[in-house]
């Protein structure tokens, strides 16, 4: 990974890889339907010793004026999952443009698993609030 | 599963399947004597015990470890869409979990019991082993259990399999309450 340069008459404006996987994973968790990130075991590791790891799930190529990123999610249960992952791409190139300046070329998305946890309850209301209009 | 993760399992497992050959050998014998009735009473003695018991337990934590190693080797996906933006992939074991779900909420089917995907150029290929409930008239369950996976998968990944094919292997003998 390389850091973007950018000169100015004041100096140089470098921006890290890690910024860009921060702001990309933050873009991408804030869609609707996004469960979180998948980091993997080590990602996990590191937040299980308490640091809070906001570009876990998130790969970058950053080049001086262009990036490509990479988004291993889980998203929740019942969404529709192309929908989900076509908002998160337009979402995340323009965070990253917003704030970076650099042109997104490419924002794949990788689907890793289903967050079925937070769907149950969701149900059972549905169901107490049918049970209540009847 | 990524590089790193299954060189962290492997090294976990590794030590921890050391752990359990260190803490077999402190006892007397190990596992492998011959006599078994000589070996129990060698755990008897104070502290042997313990070693042995924690021991087992270090083998099957080292094994369940191995175990996760092969089961996540397979990272295969597909590709659902290629955007101007890049691709939108799927791994295999999302559609797993997605088949079971959709199995679990389908009334004549206990559970799913085995799930096999497999990945042509032609398509997607589902295998579905069930457990289903008694009194199910199957072919019309089986027929049933097919259109709903298909439609399934076409409405939440947009994806239509090319073969659904579903195995009955067992019947549950009694009815049981679903919990949804």
């Amino acid at each position: 990974m390389i850091a973007s340069d950018e000169r100015t008459d004041m100096g140089t404006v470098r921006i890290v890889p890690e910024v860009v996987s921060i702001i990309a994973g933050l873009a991408a968790i804030e869609v609707n339907g996004v469960a979180g990130m998948s980091g993997g075991l080590a990602g996990g590791i590191v937040e299980m010793l308490g640091k809070k790891n906001l570009s876990k799930g998130v790969k970058v190529e950053v080049g001086e004026k262009e990036c490509e990123v990479d988004l291993f999610i889980v998203v929740e249960y019942g969404v529709e999952i192309p929908a989900v992952a076509l908002e998160i791409q337009e979402n995340v190139k323009r965070a990253i443009e917003t704030m970076t300046g650099l042109n997104v070329v490419q924002v794949n998305i990788h689907v890793q698993g289903v967050n079925f946890r937070s769907a149950a309850p969701v149900y059972e209301e549905k169901e107490s609030e049918d049970l209540r209009i009847r | 599963m990524a590089l790193i993760d299954k060189i962290v399992l492997a090294i976990g497992g590794t030590l921890i399947l050391l752990l359990a050959l260190v803490s077999l050998a402190i006892v007397p014998g190990g596992v492998f004597v011959d006599n078994v009735i000589a070996f129990f009473d060698y755990l008897k003695v104070e502290g042997q015990l313990e070693a042995a018991i924690s021991g087992v337990l270090f083998l099957l934590i080292s094994l369940a470890l191995f175990r996760i190693i092969i089961k996540h080797s397979n990272g295969a996906h597909i590709v659902l869409k290629e955007t101007s933006l890049g691709d939108i992939r799927i791994s295999l074991s999302t559609i797993h979990q997605l088949t079971e779900e959709a199995m679990r909420h389908f009334n004549d089917v206990q559970e799913a019991t085995k799930i096999k995907l497999n990945t042509s150029p032609d398509g997607l290929e589902v295998d579905v082993t069930l457990r289903v409930l008694p009194d199910s008239c199957l072919p019309d369950l089986c027929e049933e259990a097919q259109m709903r996976l298909k439609d399934y998968l076409n409405s939440t990944v947009g994806i239509i399999p090319k073969r659904v094919r579903i195995y009955v292997q067992d019947v549950a003998k009694e009815k049981t309450l679903k919990v949804e």
